[in-house]
Protein backbone atom coordinates (compact mmCIF):
# COMPACT_ATOMS: atom_id res chain seq x y z
CA UNK A 1 0.00 0.00 0.00
CA UNK A 2 2.99 2.22 -0.79
CA UNK A 3 1.36 5.40 -2.67
CA UNK A 4 4.15 7.37 -4.68
CA UNK A 5 2.20 10.63 -4.64
CA UNK A 6 1.47 10.79 -0.93
CA UNK A 7 4.52 12.75 -0.86
CA UNK A 8 4.46 15.85 1.30
CA UNK A 9 6.95 19.01 1.25
CA UNK A 10 6.89 21.85 3.25
CA UNK A 11 9.25 24.61 4.68
CA UNK A 12 9.00 25.48 7.88
CA UNK A 13 9.26 29.74 8.84
CA UNK A 14 9.00 30.51 12.20
CA UNK A 15 8.32 33.66 13.28
CA UNK A 16 9.37 35.01 16.85
CA UNK A 17 9.55 37.94 19.21
CA UNK A 18 12.62 37.78 20.96
CA UNK A 19 14.75 41.12 22.13
CA UNK A 20 18.19 41.34 21.18
CA UNK A 21 20.20 38.36 20.70
CA UNK A 22 22.65 39.14 17.49
CA UNK A 23 21.78 37.07 14.76
CA UNK A 24 24.14 34.56 13.57
CA UNK A 25 25.39 34.10 16.62
CA UNK A 26 24.12 30.40 18.60
CA UNK A 27 22.74 31.53 21.59
CA UNK A 28 20.87 28.55 23.87
CA UNK A 29 18.06 29.89 26.50
CA UNK A 30 18.81 29.21 29.84
CA UNK A 31 15.52 27.05 30.65
CA UNK A 32 16.71 26.42 33.84
CA UNK A 33 17.42 29.78 35.65
CA UNK A 34 14.89 30.82 38.29
CA UNK A 35 12.28 33.00 36.67
CA UNK A 36 12.39 31.96 33.22
CA UNK A 37 9.42 33.22 31.27
CA UNK A 38 7.91 31.19 28.54
CA UNK A 39 9.13 32.11 25.04
CA UNK A 40 6.55 33.87 22.57
CA UNK A 41 6.46 32.29 19.64
CA UNK A 42 4.11 32.71 16.13
CA UNK A 43 3.92 30.00 14.18
CA UNK A 44 3.27 31.30 10.74
CA UNK A 45 0.99 29.87 8.06
CA UNK A 46 2.18 26.71 6.09
CA UNK A 47 2.36 26.95 2.39
CA UNK A 48 1.34 24.65 0.50
CA UNK A 49 4.11 25.01 -1.99
CA UNK A 50 3.65 21.77 -4.08
CA UNK A 51 -0.17 22.68 -4.75
CA UNK A 52 -0.71 18.86 -3.81
CA UNK A 53 -4.18 18.02 -3.14
CA UNK A 54 -4.98 18.55 0.92
CA UNK A 55 -1.81 20.19 0.81
CA UNK A 56 -3.71 22.93 3.02
CA UNK A 57 -5.25 20.59 5.34
CA UNK A 58 -2.00 18.96 5.97
CA UNK A 59 -0.55 22.80 6.66
CA UNK A 60 -3.38 23.10 9.73
CA UNK A 61 -2.44 19.95 11.08
CA UNK A 62 1.06 20.45 11.34
CA UNK A 63 0.33 23.71 12.76
CA UNK A 64 -1.66 21.99 15.33
CA UNK A 65 0.78 19.39 16.48
CA UNK A 66 3.69 22.39 16.52
CA UNK A 67 1.04 24.88 18.77
CA UNK A 68 0.50 21.48 21.15
CA UNK A 69 3.71 20.58 21.37
CA UNK A 70 5.51 24.01 21.72
CA UNK A 71 2.92 24.63 24.50
CA UNK A 72 3.76 21.19 26.18
CA UNK A 73 7.61 21.81 26.59
CA UNK A 74 6.17 24.65 29.13
CA UNK A 75 9.09 26.96 27.42
CA UNK A 76 6.98 28.60 24.57
CA UNK A 77 3.57 30.68 24.46
CA UNK A 78 2.71 30.36 21.08
CA UNK A 79 0.84 33.20 19.79
CA UNK A 80 -2.49 33.50 18.63
CA UNK A 81 -1.64 33.59 14.94
CA UNK A 82 -4.33 36.34 14.18
CA UNK A 83 -2.87 38.86 16.71
CA UNK A 84 0.18 37.96 15.25
CA UNK A 85 -0.14 38.72 11.51
CA UNK A 86 -2.27 41.66 12.81
CA UNK A 87 0.56 43.25 15.33
CA UNK A 88 3.75 42.53 14.27
CA UNK A 89 6.59 41.14 16.21
CA UNK A 90 9.28 43.07 17.27
CA UNK A 91 12.31 40.74 16.20
CA UNK A 92 11.11 38.73 13.37
CA UNK A 93 13.54 36.60 12.18
CA UNK A 94 13.64 33.31 10.87
CA UNK A 95 14.46 30.43 12.90
CA UNK A 96 15.77 27.46 10.66
CA UNK A 97 14.62 25.87 7.17
CA UNK A 98 14.25 22.23 6.43
CA UNK A 99 12.79 20.12 4.30
CA UNK A 100 10.56 17.16 5.85
CA UNK A 101 9.48 14.10 2.90
CA UNK A 102 6.72 12.09 4.36
CA UNK A 103 4.02 9.97 3.74
CA UNK A 104 0.77 11.87 4.61
CA UNK A 105 0.10 9.06 7.14
CA UNK A 106 2.91 10.15 9.04
CA UNK A 107 2.03 14.06 8.96
CA UNK A 108 2.03 14.11 12.76
CA UNK A 109 5.19 12.42 12.98
CA UNK A 110 6.69 15.10 10.42
CA UNK A 111 5.40 17.93 12.90
CA UNK A 112 7.18 16.23 16.31
CA UNK A 113 10.52 16.48 14.40
CA UNK A 114 9.89 19.77 13.44
CA UNK A 115 8.86 20.83 17.00
CA UNK A 116 11.97 18.71 18.28
CA UNK A 117 13.88 20.76 16.08
CA UNK A 118 12.74 23.92 17.18
CA UNK A 119 13.11 23.14 20.50
CA UNK A 120 16.47 22.22 20.19
CA UNK A 121 17.68 25.32 18.26
CA UNK A 122 16.61 27.57 20.98
CA UNK A 123 17.64 25.21 23.87
CA UNK A 124 20.29 23.00 22.72
CA UNK A 125 18.12 20.19 24.25
CA UNK A 126 16.57 16.91 23.03
CA UNK A 127 12.72 17.36 22.96
CA UNK A 128 10.59 14.71 23.46
CA UNK A 129 7.86 15.44 20.80
CA UNK A 130 8.92 11.74 19.46
CA UNK A 131 8.58 9.56 22.64
CA UNK A 132 6.28 7.41 22.63
CA UNK A 133 4.69 5.72 25.80
CA UNK A 134 4.14 2.42 27.15
CA UNK A 135 1.18 1.37 28.99
CA UNK A 136 -0.70 -0.97 30.79
CA UNK A 137 -4.69 -0.44 29.84
CA UNK A 138 -7.77 -2.61 30.97
CA UNK A 139 -9.69 -1.76 27.87
CA UNK A 140 -9.70 -5.21 26.30
CA UNK A 141 -11.24 -6.44 29.54
CA UNK A 142 -7.79 -7.48 30.59
CA UNK A 143 -4.36 -6.22 31.44
CA UNK A 144 -2.69 -5.61 27.98
CA UNK A 145 0.12 -3.55 26.99
CA UNK A 146 -0.25 -0.61 25.26
CA UNK A 147 2.20 2.00 23.28
CA UNK A 148 0.94 5.46 22.27
CA UNK A 149 2.73 8.47 21.63
CA UNK A 150 3.67 11.25 23.82
CA UNK A 151 0.28 13.46 23.10
CA UNK A 152 -1.78 10.23 23.22
CA UNK A 153 -2.12 9.52 19.52
CA UNK A 154 -1.12 6.63 17.40
CA UNK A 155 -2.38 3.98 20.28
CA UNK A 156 -1.46 0.20 19.78
CA UNK A 157 -1.97 -2.73 21.32
CA UNK A 158 1.24 -4.78 21.92
CA UNK A 159 -0.32 -7.76 23.72
CA UNK A 160 -3.43 -9.99 23.13
CA UNK A 161 -2.88 -12.58 26.42
CA UNK A 162 -6.19 -12.10 28.06
CA UNK A 163 -3.83 -12.42 30.93
CA UNK A 164 -2.43 -10.19 33.03
CA UNK A 165 0.24 -7.93 31.77
CA UNK A 166 2.01 -5.76 34.39
CA UNK A 167 4.61 -2.95 34.58
CA UNK A 168 6.23 -2.23 30.96
CA UNK A 169 9.78 -1.06 31.15
CA UNK A 170 11.83 -0.10 27.83
CA UNK A 171 15.04 -1.30 27.31
CA UNK A 172 17.19 1.49 27.32
CA UNK A 173 17.89 1.09 23.46
CA UNK A 174 14.21 2.10 23.12
CA UNK A 175 14.05 -1.42 20.94
CA UNK A 176 12.04 -3.67 23.54
CA UNK A 177 9.58 -4.02 26.52
CA UNK A 178 9.96 -6.17 29.49
CA UNK A 179 6.86 -7.01 31.71
CA UNK A 180 5.18 -9.25 34.28
CA UNK A 181 2.46 -11.66 33.17
CA UNK A 182 0.57 -14.39 33.99
CA UNK A 183 -0.19 -16.16 30.44
CA UNK A 184 1.50 -18.96 32.27
CA UNK A 185 -0.11 -18.84 34.62
CA UNK A 186 2.72 -17.39 37.29
CA UNK A 187 4.05 -14.30 37.23
CA UNK A 188 7.07 -14.44 35.12
CA UNK A 189 9.37 -11.99 33.22
CA UNK A 190 9.04 -11.38 29.68
CA UNK A 191 10.99 -9.39 26.89
CA UNK A 192 8.95 -8.02 23.41
CA UNK A 193 11.28 -6.88 20.72
CA UNK A 194 8.93 -4.37 18.93
CA UNK A 195 10.26 -4.71 15.55
CA UNK A 196 9.98 -8.29 15.70
CA UNK A 197 7.12 -8.85 17.87
CA UNK A 198 9.32 -11.76 19.66
CA UNK A 199 8.21 -12.30 22.88
CA UNK A 200 11.32 -13.95 24.99
CA UNK A 201 10.62 -15.49 28.73
CA UNK A 202 13.68 -13.67 30.33
CA UNK A 203 12.88 -14.90 34.01
CA UNK A 204 10.98 -17.48 35.43
CA UNK A 205 11.77 -18.21 38.22
CA UNK A 206 9.42 -19.81 41.23
CA UNK A 207 6.85 -17.32 43.00
CA UNK A 208 7.46 -13.69 41.97
CA UNK A 209 9.36 -12.34 38.43
CA UNK A 210 8.00 -8.42 38.57
CA UNK A 211 9.24 -5.14 38.58
CA UNK A 212 12.18 -5.01 36.25
CA UNK A 213 14.50 -2.14 35.61
CA UNK A 214 16.98 -1.55 33.37
CA UNK A 215 20.14 -0.44 33.85
CA UNK A 216 20.78 3.24 31.99
CA UNK A 217 23.79 1.07 30.16
CA UNK A 218 21.79 -1.62 29.23
CA UNK A 219 23.73 -4.48 30.14
CA UNK A 220 21.84 -5.67 33.63
CA UNK A 221 18.25 -4.98 35.40
CA UNK A 222 16.99 -5.41 38.69
CA UNK A 223 13.65 -6.90 39.74
CA UNK A 224 11.87 -8.96 42.45
CA UNK A 225 12.36 -12.25 42.65
CA UNK A 226 10.89 -14.24 45.75
CA UNK A 227 12.78 -17.93 44.58
CA UNK A 228 14.62 -17.95 48.13
CA UNK A 229 11.46 -17.76 49.97
CA UNK A 230 10.99 -13.93 50.47
CA UNK A 231 10.11 -11.10 47.88
CA UNK A 232 13.86 -9.71 47.33
CA UNK A 233 15.38 -7.23 45.02
CA UNK A 234 18.55 -8.83 42.48
CA UNK A 235 20.26 -7.62 39.65
CA UNK A 236 20.80 -10.53 36.42
CA UNK A 237 22.24 -10.05 33.03
CA UNK A 238 20.33 -9.16 29.98
CA UNK A 239 19.69 -12.72 28.80
CA UNK A 240 18.36 -13.76 32.39
CA UNK A 241 22.19 -15.04 33.39
CA UNK A 242 24.35 -13.63 36.15
CA UNK A 243 21.90 -13.50 38.93
CA UNK A 244 22.84 -11.18 41.73
CA UNK A 245 20.70 -10.45 45.24
CA UNK A 246 20.82 -7.24 46.60
CA UNK A 247 18.76 -7.02 49.74
CA UNK A 248 18.54 -9.92 52.75
CA UNK A 249 15.69 -8.69 54.58
CA UNK A 250 12.86 -11.14 55.73
CA UNK A 251 10.30 -7.22 54.62
CA UNK A 252 9.05 -6.59 51.45
CA UNK A 253 11.60 -5.17 48.93
CA UNK A 254 10.09 -4.25 45.04
CA UNK A 255 9.93 -1.60 42.63
CA UNK A 256 14.07 -0.63 41.99
CA UNK A 257 14.88 2.29 39.56
CA UNK A 258 18.38 3.24 38.77
CA UNK A 259 20.15 6.20 39.47
CA UNK A 260 21.22 7.42 35.60
CA UNK A 261 25.15 6.91 36.53
CA UNK A 262 24.28 3.14 37.15
CA UNK A 263 25.77 2.98 40.98
CA UNK A 264 22.57 3.13 42.75
CA UNK A 265 19.16 1.90 42.59
CA UNK A 266 16.18 3.14 44.47
CA UNK A 267 13.51 0.82 45.62
CA UNK A 268 10.37 -0.11 48.31
CA UNK A 269 10.38 -1.74 51.28
CA UNK A 270 8.13 -2.13 54.44
CA UNK A 271 11.35 -3.12 56.53
CA UNK A 272 10.34 -0.20 58.76
CA UNK A 273 6.78 -1.20 58.90
CA UNK A 274 5.55 0.27 55.91
CA UNK A 275 6.16 0.84 52.25
CA UNK A 276 9.10 3.61 52.28
CA UNK A 277 11.62 4.32 49.49
CA UNK A 278 15.50 3.51 50.45
CA UNK A 279 18.75 4.08 48.27
CA UNK A 280 21.30 1.27 48.13
CA UNK A 281 24.56 1.95 46.99
CA UNK A 282 25.56 -1.01 44.84
CA UNK A 283 29.31 -0.78 44.85
CA UNK A 284 29.37 -0.06 49.12
CA UNK A 285 26.00 -1.72 49.82
CA UNK A 286 25.13 1.57 51.71
CA UNK A 287 21.53 1.84 52.19
CA UNK A 288 19.89 4.84 53.40
CA UNK A 289 16.06 5.67 53.98
CA UNK A 290 14.36 8.35 51.98
CA UNK A 291 11.03 9.00 52.53
CA UNK A 292 9.74 9.79 56.13
CA UNK A 293 6.71 11.94 55.64
CA UNK A 294 3.44 9.32 55.60
CA UNK A 295 2.95 5.55 55.35
CA UNK A 296 3.05 5.08 52.18
CA UNK A 297 5.34 5.64 49.57
CA UNK A 298 6.08 3.82 46.58
CA UNK A 299 7.09 3.24 43.26
CA UNK A 300 9.77 5.48 42.57
CA UNK A 301 11.10 6.85 39.42
CA UNK A 302 14.46 8.64 39.35
CA UNK A 303 14.71 11.41 36.69
CA UNK A 304 17.44 10.88 33.59
CA UNK A 305 18.34 13.95 34.93
CA UNK A 306 19.31 12.69 38.22
CA UNK A 307 18.65 15.45 40.16
CA UNK A 308 14.67 14.07 41.51
CA UNK A 309 13.19 10.55 42.25
CA UNK A 310 9.20 10.81 41.84
CA UNK A 311 7.10 8.47 43.63
CA UNK A 312 3.29 8.01 44.70
CA UNK A 313 3.02 9.21 48.59
CA UNK A 314 -0.32 8.40 50.50
CA UNK A 315 -1.77 11.65 51.98
CA UNK A 316 -4.85 11.29 54.03
CA UNK A 317 -6.54 8.31 51.93
CA UNK A 318 -5.20 8.99 47.96
CA UNK A 319 -2.34 8.88 46.65
CA UNK A 320 -0.41 12.43 45.51
CA UNK A 321 2.81 12.59 43.04
CA UNK A 322 5.40 13.54 44.66
CA UNK A 323 9.64 13.88 44.48
CA UNK A 324 12.22 14.04 46.10
CA UNK A 325 15.90 15.08 45.88
CA UNK A 326 18.35 11.73 45.97
CA UNK A 327 19.88 12.83 49.08
CA UNK A 328 16.58 13.26 50.98
CA UNK A 329 16.03 17.29 50.90
CA UNK A 330 13.41 19.09 49.47
CA UNK A 331 10.46 16.72 49.25
CA UNK A 332 7.99 18.39 47.22
CA UNK A 333 4.21 17.61 46.28
CA UNK A 334 3.02 18.21 42.86
CA UNK A 335 -0.66 17.00 42.83
CA UNK A 336 -3.47 18.11 45.02
CA UNK A 337 -6.82 16.77 46.09
CA UNK A 338 -7.95 15.18 42.88
CA UNK A 339 -8.33 11.38 42.75
CA UNK A 340 -5.62 9.13 42.93
CA UNK A 341 -2.18 9.80 41.40
CA UNK A 342 0.09 7.01 40.84
CA UNK A 343 2.88 5.32 38.76
CA UNK A 344 4.92 8.28 38.03
CA UNK A 345 7.23 8.06 34.76
CA UNK A 346 9.88 10.43 33.46
CA UNK A 347 9.91 11.98 30.47
CA UNK A 348 13.69 11.05 28.07
CA UNK A 349 14.58 14.65 29.14
CA UNK A 350 13.73 14.44 32.70
CA UNK A 351 11.15 17.48 32.26
CA UNK A 352 8.02 15.85 31.76
CA UNK A 353 6.45 12.96 34.20
CA UNK A 354 3.74 10.40 33.09
CA UNK A 355 1.34 9.15 35.60
CA UNK A 356 -2.32 6.97 35.76
CA UNK A 357 -4.89 9.02 37.62
CA UNK A 358 -8.21 8.63 38.49
CA UNK A 359 -9.53 12.55 39.20
CA UNK A 360 -11.77 12.77 36.34
CA UNK A 361 -13.99 9.83 35.91
CA UNK A 362 -12.92 7.64 39.14
CA UNK A 363 -11.61 5.40 36.60
CA UNK A 364 -7.83 5.67 35.77
CA UNK A 365 -6.48 7.59 32.59
CA UNK A 366 -2.95 9.21 31.95
CA UNK A 367 -1.99 12.50 32.51
CA UNK A 368 1.29 14.47 32.05
CA UNK A 369 2.78 17.68 33.98
CA UNK A 370 5.92 19.49 34.35
CA UNK A 371 8.42 18.17 36.53
CA UNK A 372 7.29 20.94 38.45
CA UNK A 373 3.51 20.11 38.49
CA UNK A 374 2.61 22.98 36.26
CA UNK A 375 0.88 22.28 32.67
CA UNK A 376 -0.90 19.13 34.03
CA UNK A 377 -2.97 17.81 30.98
CA UNK A 378 -4.75 14.39 30.58
CA UNK A 379 -3.29 12.47 27.55
CA UNK A 380 -5.36 9.58 27.29
CA UNK A 381 -7.91 9.75 24.68
CA UNK A 382 -11.64 10.46 26.32
CA UNK A 383 -13.52 7.18 27.10
CA UNK A 384 -10.49 5.10 26.74
CA UNK A 385 -9.08 4.83 30.04
CA UNK A 386 -5.70 3.94 30.36
CA UNK A 387 -5.06 2.35 33.53
CA UNK A 388 -1.78 0.88 35.36
CA UNK A 389 2.08 1.63 35.00
CA UNK A 390 3.37 3.21 31.97
CA UNK A 391 7.23 3.50 31.16
CA UNK A 392 8.29 6.93 28.92
CA UNK A 393 10.45 5.75 26.62
CA UNK A 394 13.83 6.97 25.79
CA UNK A 395 13.58 7.71 21.72
CA UNK A 396 11.09 6.65 19.36
CA UNK A 397 12.93 5.36 16.12
CA UNK A 398 10.48 6.66 13.50
CA UNK A 399 10.93 4.78 9.99
CA UNK A 400 10.53 7.18 6.99
CA UNK A 401 9.57 5.85 3.93
CA UNK A 402 12.36 7.79 2.40
CA UNK A 403 15.23 6.64 4.89
CA UNK A 404 15.12 9.73 6.97
CA UNK A 405 17.72 9.10 9.78
CA UNK A 406 16.56 10.03 13.60
CA UNK A 407 17.33 13.55 13.51
CA UNK A 408 19.50 13.33 16.76
CA UNK A 409 22.47 15.46 14.92
CA UNK A 410 20.18 17.07 12.94
CA UNK A 411 21.36 20.55 13.68
CA UNK A 412 24.94 21.36 12.85
CA UNK A 413 25.15 23.32 9.46
CA UNK A 414 21.64 23.77 9.12
CA UNK A 415 20.94 27.20 7.95
CA UNK A 416 17.79 29.79 7.55
CA UNK A 417 16.29 28.60 4.35
CA UNK A 418 12.53 30.06 4.23
CA UNK A 419 10.58 32.06 5.85
CA UNK A 420 7.00 31.87 5.41
CA UNK A 421 4.73 35.05 6.60
CA UNK A 422 1.29 35.62 5.51
CA UNK A 423 0.80 32.81 3.09
CA UNK A 424 3.35 34.49 1.08
CA UNK A 425 6.93 33.09 0.97
CA UNK A 426 9.43 36.29 1.26
CA UNK A 427 12.40 33.71 1.52
CA UNK A 428 14.74 31.57 -0.51
CA UNK A 429 15.07 27.92 0.07
CA UNK A 430 18.15 27.28 0.58
CA UNK A 431 18.89 23.48 1.76
CA UNK A 432 22.44 23.33 3.91
CA UNK A 433 24.51 20.40 3.26
CA UNK A 434 23.43 18.47 6.48
CA UNK A 435 19.70 18.68 4.65
CA UNK A 436 20.46 17.33 1.64
CA UNK A 437 22.97 14.42 3.17
CA UNK A 438 19.74 13.32 5.35
CA UNK A 439 17.67 13.20 2.48
CA UNK A 440 20.21 11.60 0.26
CA UNK B 1 -9.70 -13.69 33.15
CA UNK B 2 -6.40 -14.81 33.67
CA UNK B 3 -4.76 -18.28 33.23
CA UNK B 4 -4.81 -20.40 35.72
CA UNK B 5 -2.70 -22.39 37.59
CA UNK B 6 -0.93 -24.62 35.51
CA UNK B 7 -2.59 -27.68 37.24
CA UNK B 8 -5.93 -28.76 37.14
CA UNK B 9 -8.20 -27.53 39.47
CA UNK B 10 -9.82 -30.67 41.25
CA UNK B 11 -12.32 -29.10 43.57
CA UNK B 12 -13.12 -25.14 44.33
CA UNK B 13 -14.66 -26.44 47.50
CA UNK B 14 -15.41 -24.69 50.92
CA UNK B 15 -13.61 -27.16 52.52
CA UNK B 16 -10.86 -24.94 52.95
CA UNK B 17 -11.75 -21.52 54.58
CA UNK B 18 -10.11 -18.08 53.57
CA UNK B 19 -8.01 -16.34 56.03
CA UNK B 20 -8.28 -12.28 55.90
CA UNK B 21 -5.46 -9.52 56.47
CA UNK B 22 -5.28 -5.78 57.88
CA UNK B 23 -4.55 -3.09 55.36
CA UNK B 24 -0.49 -3.25 54.44
CA UNK B 25 -0.15 -6.52 56.82
CA UNK B 26 0.58 -10.00 56.18
CA UNK B 27 0.53 -11.04 59.99
CA UNK B 28 -1.53 -14.04 60.73
CA UNK B 29 -5.04 -12.62 62.69
CA UNK B 30 -7.02 -14.66 64.97
CA UNK B 31 -9.54 -15.65 62.38
CA UNK B 32 -6.72 -16.90 60.52
CA UNK B 33 -4.86 -18.79 62.65
CA UNK B 34 -8.21 -20.65 63.58
CA UNK B 35 -9.17 -21.11 60.06
CA UNK B 36 -5.54 -22.54 59.31
CA UNK B 37 -5.84 -24.76 61.78
CA UNK B 38 -8.95 -26.20 60.30
CA UNK B 39 -7.54 -26.16 56.89
CA UNK B 40 -4.48 -28.16 58.05
CA UNK B 41 -7.06 -31.13 59.71
CA UNK B 42 -8.35 -30.75 56.08
CA UNK B 43 -5.26 -31.60 54.66
CA UNK B 44 -4.24 -34.74 57.48
CA UNK B 45 -7.69 -36.26 56.55
CA UNK B 46 -7.52 -35.97 52.96
CA UNK B 47 -3.87 -37.04 52.10
CA UNK B 48 -5.15 -37.39 48.06
CA UNK B 49 -4.87 -33.37 48.16
CA UNK B 50 -2.54 -30.72 48.20
CA UNK B 51 -3.27 -27.12 48.07
CA UNK B 52 -2.27 -23.85 46.26
CA UNK B 53 -2.14 -20.63 48.25
CA UNK B 54 -3.25 -17.69 46.57
CA UNK B 55 -2.39 -14.29 48.42
CA UNK B 56 -4.55 -11.55 47.45
CA UNK B 57 -4.18 -7.58 48.40
CA UNK B 58 -6.81 -4.90 47.96
CA UNK B 59 -6.74 -2.11 45.44
CA UNK B 60 -4.91 0.64 47.07
CA UNK B 61 -1.33 0.69 46.69
CA UNK B 62 1.00 -0.26 43.81
CA UNK B 63 0.40 -3.07 41.79
CA UNK B 64 3.92 -4.31 42.39
CA UNK B 65 4.16 -3.91 46.11
CA UNK B 66 0.43 -5.64 46.11
CA UNK B 67 1.62 -8.94 44.26
CA UNK B 68 4.82 -8.42 46.69
CA UNK B 69 2.23 -8.34 49.30
CA UNK B 70 0.00 -11.28 48.40
CA UNK B 71 3.03 -13.70 47.98
CA UNK B 72 4.07 -12.64 51.93
CA UNK B 73 0.36 -13.23 52.64
CA UNK B 74 0.73 -16.83 51.09
CA UNK B 75 3.82 -17.57 52.36
CA UNK B 76 2.40 -16.81 55.84
CA UNK B 77 -0.10 -19.66 55.35
CA UNK B 78 1.77 -21.99 53.87
CA UNK B 79 4.92 -21.71 56.75
CA UNK B 80 2.00 -21.72 59.52
CA UNK B 81 0.26 -25.10 57.44
CA UNK B 82 3.70 -26.66 58.03
CA UNK B 83 4.03 -25.96 61.38
CA UNK B 84 0.87 -27.40 61.78
CA UNK B 85 2.55 -30.99 60.34
CA UNK B 86 1.66 -30.46 56.90
CA UNK B 87 4.35 -31.65 54.13
CA UNK B 88 5.87 -28.47 52.08
CA UNK B 89 5.91 -30.34 48.95
CA UNK B 90 1.74 -30.54 49.12
CA UNK B 91 1.81 -26.53 49.99
CA UNK B 92 2.47 -24.36 46.78
CA UNK B 93 1.99 -20.45 46.86
CA UNK B 94 1.45 -17.79 44.28
CA UNK B 95 0.42 -14.01 44.41
CA UNK B 96 -2.39 -12.56 42.83
CA UNK B 97 -1.73 -8.96 44.31
CA UNK B 98 -4.67 -6.92 43.37
CA UNK B 99 -5.28 -8.30 39.95
CA UNK B 100 -8.06 -10.69 41.21
CA UNK B 101 -10.52 -9.22 43.67
CA UNK B 102 -13.20 -10.97 45.25
CA UNK B 103 -15.39 -7.75 45.26
CA UNK B 104 -15.04 -5.75 42.54
CA UNK B 105 -16.14 -2.64 44.47
CA UNK B 106 -14.18 0.38 45.67
CA UNK B 107 -14.93 0.74 49.61
CA UNK B 108 -13.91 -0.58 52.88
CA UNK B 109 -16.05 -3.42 52.79
CA UNK B 110 -15.12 -4.80 49.48
CA UNK B 111 -10.95 -3.99 50.60
CA UNK B 112 -11.36 -6.20 53.65
CA UNK B 113 -13.05 -8.97 51.29
CA UNK B 114 -10.40 -8.64 48.67
CA UNK B 115 -7.04 -9.14 51.43
CA UNK B 116 -6.97 -12.57 51.63
CA UNK B 117 -5.34 -15.99 51.47
CA UNK B 118 -7.88 -18.66 48.90
CA UNK B 119 -7.28 -21.95 49.18
CA UNK B 120 -7.39 -23.99 45.83
CA UNK B 121 -6.98 -28.11 46.46
CA UNK B 122 -5.63 -29.89 43.80
CA UNK B 123 -5.07 -33.84 43.51
CA UNK B 124 -1.37 -34.95 43.83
Amino acid sequence: MRRRAAIVLLLVGLLLALGGTGAGQKVYLDINAPGFKRLPIAIAPLVNLARQRGGDRVGEEIAQVLTYDLEASGLFKVLDPISFIEDPVVDARSLTGKEYRAQLRDVRKVAHRMANEILYQFTGEEGVFETRIAFVSTRTGNKELFLMDYDGFGVQQLTSHRSINLSPAWTPDGRSLTFTSFRAGEPQLFRLNLAAGQLLRLSASPGLNVGAAWAPDGRRLALTLSRDGNPELYVMDRDGGGLQRLTRHPGIDVSPTWSPDGQEIAFVSDRTGNPQIFVLTLRTGDLRRLTFQGSYNASPAWSPRGDRIAYACRTESSFDICTISPDGSNSQRLTFAAGNNEHPSWSPDGRHLVFASNRATGRYALYRMLANGSNLTRIAKRGRPAYGSEAWRGRARIRFDNGLAPSAQWNAGSRISALLSGGQARGQHERSQTVRRQLG
Amino acid sequence: MAAGPPRATVARKPDMEDIFFAFDQYALTEQARRALSANADFLLKHPQHRVLIEGHADERGTPEYNLALGEKRALAAREYLISLGIEPNRVSTISYGEERPLDPRHNEEAWARNRRDHFVLMSR
